[in-house]
């Protein structure tokens, strides 16, 4: 019972210490270059650590490398898919990343985006907003 | 046309919001019943005209319209132009919530001054109307870009450059606005001359 009781108060006491090990990653795609950082929830970057790139459609293995001291990663990629991105940081604790190339395009043209339902939203919303102050004038006047 | 969030400093921010709630005050007070509906449809018109785009040259441009909006509807365009702007900035992420207040302020007092000057003469002859809606749309969009170069050029002298190019860019628009402006006045002449009478 005592071994219990010490074994809780330690967890209590070091509540932190199991979200402190959570590894993050982000990635970002310039031209034909993959970067990467790994990072431990805590703070800290991911040294040595393996990445690997999946193919998001096949789930194939497309690329490999390791993050230096500071936790990051830069690759060269030749054909640019949808990719996922793996960072394995020892000890089961991994990471992952989803990398669309569609979608960083669609951000690029800001006003590709529009849809002809969200005219439509707006076209309502002033019809909604006049009728409101035509029954408000209509209230006051009578 | 529309500035963006985080260009401008607070001054102007502030100025165009207090200076657009009293022009939407005023608008919002001299609204009579039989204007809603007029007000409404050049509300949307200027809502959907942003859309429109033209290219020209590298970039392109679009149709503002508030020559023709302000001609027609006299202070209420600063309920209209408040209404089109902000739903602009919500559903298409145009200008931003906080430049609201100088973007309507921008857009919506040069319609206002086209009204004072251009309101009665649309009335007269087909020649006359025709020049005067012509005028009415050119000086919208004319001294809509002098306001936004303003208010640029009010919150940091770094910005002379943009704010000279922005003024050169809308050249060929206040052009094009002047055209479109007289032809809708001469078919609103044609179809429906009461929009014109109606103070």
């Amino acid at each position: 019972m005592k071994t219990i009781k010490f074994l809780l108060l330690i967890i209590l006491l070091f509540p932190h210490s199991a979200f402190a090990h959570r590894v993050g990653l982000f990635c970002y795609l310039e031209e034909n270059t993959l970067y990467g950082e790994g990072y431990f929830g805590g703070g800290g970057s991911v040294k040595n650590a393996k990445v690997e790139i999946y193919d998001l459609k096949n789930n194939n293995l497309v690329a490999e490398t390791v993050t230096d001291d500071e936790g990051r990663f830069s690759l060269l990629l030749e054909n640019i898919e949808d990719i996922k991105v793996v960072l394995t940081a020892g000890m089961g604790h991994r990471a992952e990343y989803i990398l669309k190339t569609e979608i960083e395009e669609e951000k690029a043209k800001p006003y590709s985006g529009i849809k002809f339902y969200s005219i439509m939203i707006g076209i309502g919303a002033i019809i909604g907003v006049f009728y409101l102050l035509y029954i408000l004038r209509r209230k006051n006047a009578s | 046309m529309h500035i963006s969030e985080g260009v401008l400093n607070l001054g102007v921010l502030g100025t165009g919001y207090i200076l657009t709630s009293i022009g939407v005050g005023i608008g919002l007070k001299s609204l009579k019943e039989e204007k809603i509906v007029k007000t409404a449809i050049f509300c949307s018109a200027f809502f959907v005209a942003s859309l429109i785009r033209v290219p020209l040259g590298p970039s392109s441009v679009h149709l503002v319209l508030n020559g023709l909006v302000g001609v027609l509807l006299g202070w209420q365009v600063f309920c209209a132009l408040f209404i089109a702007l902000l739903l602009q900035a919500i559903l298409f992420g145009f200008g931003g919530l906080t430049t609201l207040g100088i973007n309507t302020l921008n857009m919506a007092l040069p319609g206002l001054v086209c009204y004072w000057f251009f309101h009665r003469g649309l009335r007269g002859g087909k020649v006359v109307s025709l020049i005067l809606g012509f005028l009415a749309g050119f000086l919208g969009v004319f001294l809509a870009s002098i306001c936004v170069a303003a208010s640029l050029f009010c919150t940091g002298e770094q910005f002379l450059n943009t704010a000279k190019l922005i003024f050169i860019a809308h050249i060929p628009v206040m052009f094009l606005e002047g055209i479109i402006t007289a032809l809708i006045v001469q078919f609103i002449k044609k179809v429906k001359p009461e929009i014109l009478t109606a103070t």
